[in-house]
């Protein structure tokens, strides 16, 4: 297969081979705000084949400090639908599939089945033991991020890494009004959702050092970036 | 008079605990102290912790500090 024009300067840090792998791969985006729409645009341009994102949500004022997708113009505007727009503009070769919808208990497995890797992109703890046990009933491999204030986290949990108690523990899970006390820049969704994206296509690819049972924490007001084992 | 062993460890916070409960660079503990022990001792509630590192290692509220230990205290973040 030739490389294609728009795929060369992937060249090199992507063979061919790694790249005819993303351009077969289906992705799942758990959540199209301040992570999502910063994944999406990274796994679009990167060539992954097929991304399918859910969110309920549409566009409001106060997300035009950090969702990469929201415009004056789409205010209002279902946040998966401008998100596809986007896209299309971005990659027309690849297959997109928006979903306005809520991620619950109920349908997850059903909107995640057929997909490679699913990531977490959502902004409730509670979502996320939902989407990842459906993920491990389905056998499907998440990366996950999260960010608050100046800081973010990224980790990936394969089928039987049990990787959310390991990171939130095992008690009850609300989301908590302190947590969003912290603020959400812009920066902190770009810088975490690159690394997110980042192990997406080295899962797809097959390529070693993903950040498997272990979180990269990062803390972008001391410059500190560390990896702790979870396991 | 015989005296109680001592363990000096650095502690560090983030996000938001980090202004309630500031970094402390030379904490003197009492010998075999839990980083339960120790967060009782500086007034942190359990339930704001989630993620512990002792040296960059995962540890837990249990964990057991020893002299010289580094300890990461995390609360929960999960924004997207």
């Amino acid at each position: 297969m030739t490389y294609k024009k728009r795929y060369l300067t992937n060249q090199n840090a992507l063979s061919r081979e790694d790249q005819d792998r993303l351009g077969t791969s289906r992705v799942f985006v758990a959540g199209c705000g301040g992570l999502g729409g910063h994944v999406l645009q990274i796994l679009a341009r990167t060539g992954v084949g097929q991304l399918s994102f859910a969110d309920p949500d549409m566009f409001a004022e106060t997300n035009l400090n950090r969702q990469l997708f929201c415009t004056e113009e789409n205010l209002g505007v279902s946040k998966v639908e401008a998100a596809r727009s986007a896209l299309e503009a971005i990659n027309s070769e690849i297959s997109l599939k928006a979903l306005p919808i809520r991620i619950d208990s109920d349908n997850a497995a059903e909107l995640m089945a057929g997909h490679q890797l699913v990531i977490d992109a959502l902004d409730s703890i509670p979502v996320r033991f939902i989407i990842g046990e459906a993920a491990e009933s389905l056998g499907i491999p998440l990366v996950h991020g999260a960010i608050g204030g100046w800081y973010g986290q990224v980790a990936v949990g394969y089928p039987g890494d049990g990787l959310f108690p390991s990171i939130y523990g095992s008690g009850a899970h609300e989301d908590d009004e302190e947590m969003r006390a912290l603020g959400n820049p812009g920066f902190t969704p770009a810088v975490t959702a690159a690394y997110m994206a980042c192990e997406a296509v080295k899962i797809l690819c097959g390529k070693a050092g993903v950040l498997r049972r272990r979180l990269l924490i990062i803390d972008l007001l001391e410059h500190q970036s560390r990896v702790i084992d979870l396991a | 008079m015989k005296t109680m062993p001592e363990i000096r460890v650095s502690v560090q916070t983030f996000a938001t605990l980090r202004e309630k409960f500031p970094a402390q660079s030379d904490l003197v503990l009492p010998a075999g102290e839990t980083v339960a022990g120790m967060m009782g001792r500086l007034g942190i509630p359990a339930e704001k912790v989630t993620i512990i590192f002792i040296n960059n290692v995962h540890g837990t509220h249990e964990s057991l500090l020893s002299d010289g230990d580094s300890v990461g205290l995390f609360p929960p973040i999960g924004g997207g």
